[in-house]
């Protein structure tokens, strides 16, 4: 795909995560995209080149489609901002993450 | 004496402090929004009908296009079913029917608009697309449901006009010998034809406005529509998808889109309320 490719003009725009699984649920003919923390028994998720969206596969790089989710802050100074930040990074915020369906940071 | 001049200024300040809402809200909208239209060419801005803010392409006529029609189709239902509704309740319908169907008809104003989108995806969407094909998200979903939403408007607004209208032009109909329906359509309506057009003018502000509702069932896609089956944007749609996420030129190129809102809306105000005036 070329850099100056467009999304099609005729292509569906939901204003959340929740209402596109809900449209893909419905319609026998959709795809979209959505986070992998929101599939659920509903919706299927999609093999990229034959590779699966497991977690494994995420973390060693194998599954293409892949976004990060950033924190972003002006400076991370020491106080709240960085203690969340440390909190997300740690042991503790990975397994929330994990539970969550999310995949955690690689290390 | 003193204490009525001092109770005076307050209330002559509380009634320009809403004023001065308006006129900052309206200042704000054009110095966001103009310095786009301006860079961009207004020909651009309204004439072209491709949106890609990220690379530079600022052409609103899709939503624009999608916006009168969405529109016009809820007019549509909604002045059919709420004239009908209105001539019931003001000239046919017994005295307790009215006074148990008008605040029930209220109420429907009262219900929030997220309420109407969620009935729109969840019932209306799937029969559109089971029966009659497309993705269901659509055109004809979004006027639909924008056409009941207009309904309290129009019926309220409506029946006023028509007991506006003294009973001596129905005495009068009816001694001549015509029907009752002949005296409606032919001697009432007419009469109050001052009071309904305003009626359906706010109607269609109210439709053109709305944000929440169509978002979720029109589907959002940015092409132009070739058929009622076709998903749309409406301009409002467009600015609240995206406002969340747009900075620089993307920001201001929304707020262009709500200055052109903002003119169209402004537009049937106005003529509503001229009309009203030329009574």
């Amino acid at each position: 795909m070329s850099k100056t490719a467009e999304i099609s003009p005729i292509a569906l725009v939901q204003d959340s995560n929740g209402s596109v699984r809900e449209i893909v649920a419905d319609d026998p003919y959709a795809i979209g995209y959505i986070s992998m923390g929101l599939v659920d028994s509903r919706v299927k998720a999609v093999s990229v080149d034959g590779v699966a969206p497991t977690r494994e596969n995420i973390k060693n790089h194998e599954y293409k489609l892949v976004r990060r989710f950033l924190l972003v802050a002006r400076e991370l100074r020491p106080g709240p901002c960085r203690d969340f930040v440390n909190f997300v990074l740690s042991a503790k915020g990975q397994s929330l993450l994990e539970s969550e369906g999310l995949v955690g940071v690689e290390d | 004496m003193k204490k009525e001049l001092f109770i005076e200024r307050v209330l002559l300040f509380l009634a320009l402090s809403s004023i001065g809402a308006l006129v900052t809200i309206t200042v704000f909208i054009f110095w966001e929004g103009i310095p786009l239209i301006a860079s961009a060419g207004l020909k651009n801005f309204l004439l072209s009908s491709h949106w890609a803010p990220t690379r530079g392409h600022f052409g609103i006529l899709a939503m624009i296009i999608s916006s009168v029609f969405v529109t016009l189709g809820a007019l549509i239902l909604g002045v059919l079913l709420g004239l009908a509704c209105a001539i019931t309740l003001a000239e046919f319908a017994p005295e307790r029917v009215k006074i148990l169907l008008k605040p029930t008809l209220e109420l429907l104003a009262g219900i929030p608009s997220v309420v109407y989108g969620f009935l729109g995806v969840v019932w209306l969407v799937p029969l559109i697309r089971d029966y009659l094909g497309g993705p269901g998200l659509s055109l004809l979903a979004g006027s639909v449901i924008l056409g009941i939403m207009i309904l309290p408007t129009v019926i309220s607004i409506s029946i006023d006009a028509l007991s506006a209208v003294p009973d001596l032009y129905r005495d009068g109909s009816i001694a001549l010998g015509a029907t009752n329906w002949q005296t409606v359509h032919r001697v009432v309506l007419p009469a109050a034809s001052s009071g309904i057009i305003p009626a359906i003018i706010l109607g269609m502000g109210r439709a053109i406005g709305e944000t929440m509702a169509v978002i979720m069932v029109a589907g959002n896609a940015l092409k132009i529509p070739t058929s009622v089956l076709d998903p749309v944007r409406t301009l409002t749609a467009n600015i609240a998808l995206e406002l969340g996420y747009a900075s620089g030129r993307h920001r201001e190129a929304l707020f262009a889109t709500g200055i052109v809102l903002f003119v169209i809306i402004m537009i049937l105000n106005l003529t509503a309320s001229a009309i009203t005036r030329r009574r």
